[in-house]
């Protein structure tokens, strides 16, 4: 049993969520480890694909601690495995905290 | 995008890039690295073929050459440290491009993408794309309205060699009586054309039946008249 004032505070904005390994509401890019150096982004539909930098906030993320979830900084949606989890693809989807 | 197995390959190690923490930020007036130009100075496009005309851009996207104009916003470009693309100072949602996204061979002007085919380096005097194609006049052409083509590199061609002339560095603009060195004449100051010839005589626009010749000059006594 954990009583609720005698947990560890959530980590706010700008601290690091060591779980998670990322810091709260804090934008961030995701660069590809590949000789393109290119970046994650959320392109049409929600899919998310690897493009050139841009400076467009399509290409920018931030850790939720509320949700626990990544968002996106263009439309604040989370990442999600497609099909609740089924299906193998990455998108972009509402956000429902769910394991996928 | 899909979620694998780890298999630890090149293509499932990402790193997390802090947009505060970056350390690649370009400020107003700075050399924006690779890309050899500097964030947010407008400048123009020279071309070192004889005559220096620049790059001019049209509403519908057509980029040419044309007689550089000083204050004409449409010559004028400047390098955009946010999406790396060049912009029109007139248009400042275009940047220039290989047409038909990157699979063309012009440079035109489309709405800011910033896809490769918008990316430009400046170095050596070429202006480079990320598939190190360069800016090319076709068959040295120097004329106005000529389209810029897009070609394999030669380096130390003239037709593939461009100035870049920002605005801040250029030389302040003569007023009305001072001396153009370049042409050797006060800005707008009348004068005569005098022949060293024994008469002495001075160039002018003969009138015939009442209608001034457009064609044609001559020599004549001075005689007051503004021909």
């Amino acid at each position: 049993m954990l009583y609720v004032d005698q947990d560890k505070p959530d980590p706010i904005k700008g601290e690091m969520n060591e779980f998670f390994g990322l810091k709260v509401d804090y934008a961030f890019y995701i660069v590809t480890k590949m000789d393109s150096g290119r970046m994650l982004d959320l392109i049409d539909d929600g899919k998310m694909a690897i493009k050139t930098r841009n400076g467009f906030k399509t290409q920018q993320w931030y850790f939720d601690q509320t949700s626990r979830t990544i968002r996106s900084a263009s439309n604040d949606e989370s990442w999600d495995i497609m099909k609740q989890g089924d299906e193998p693809g990455m998108q972009v989807h509402k956000t429902n905290s769910e394991w996928w | 995008m899909s979620a694998d197995k780890n298999s630890n390959g090149a293509h499932q190690n990402w790193k997390v890039v802090y947009v505060e923490e970056e350390t690649y930020v370009v400020r107003r007036g700075e050399i924006g690295g690779k890309y050899g130009l500097r964030a947010g100075q407008p400048f123009f496009l020279m071309s070192k073929l004889s005559t220096g005309r620049v790059i001019d851009s049209l509403s519908g996207g057509t980029v040419t050459l044309e007689n550089w104009s000083r204050g004409k916003a449409s010559q004028q470009f400047f390098f955009d440290a946010k999406t790396r693309t060049i912009k029109s100072m007139q248009w400042k949602n275009k940047s220039l491009q290989i047409s038909d996204n990157g699979k063309g061979h012009n440079l035109t002007l489309a709405k800011t993408t910033a896809r490769w085919w918008q990316m430009w380096y400046f170095k050596n005097n070429q202006v480079v794309s990320e598939r190190q194609l360069v800016w090319n006049i076709k068959d040295e052409k120097d004329d106005r309205g000529v389209k810029i083509d897009i070609a394999k590199s030669s380096p130390g061609a003239a037709s593939q060699s461009w100035t870049i002339m920002y605005l801040d560095s250029l030389p302040t603009e003569l007023r009305q009586g001072e001396l153009n060195k370049d042409f050797g004449l006060l800005i707008g100051r009348p004068f005569h054309i005098k022949s060293k010839t024994q008469g002495g005589r001075y160039i002018d626009i003969p009138a015939y039946g009442g209608r001034q010749d457009q064609g044609s000059l001559v020599i004549k006594i001075p005689n007051g008249q503004i021909t």
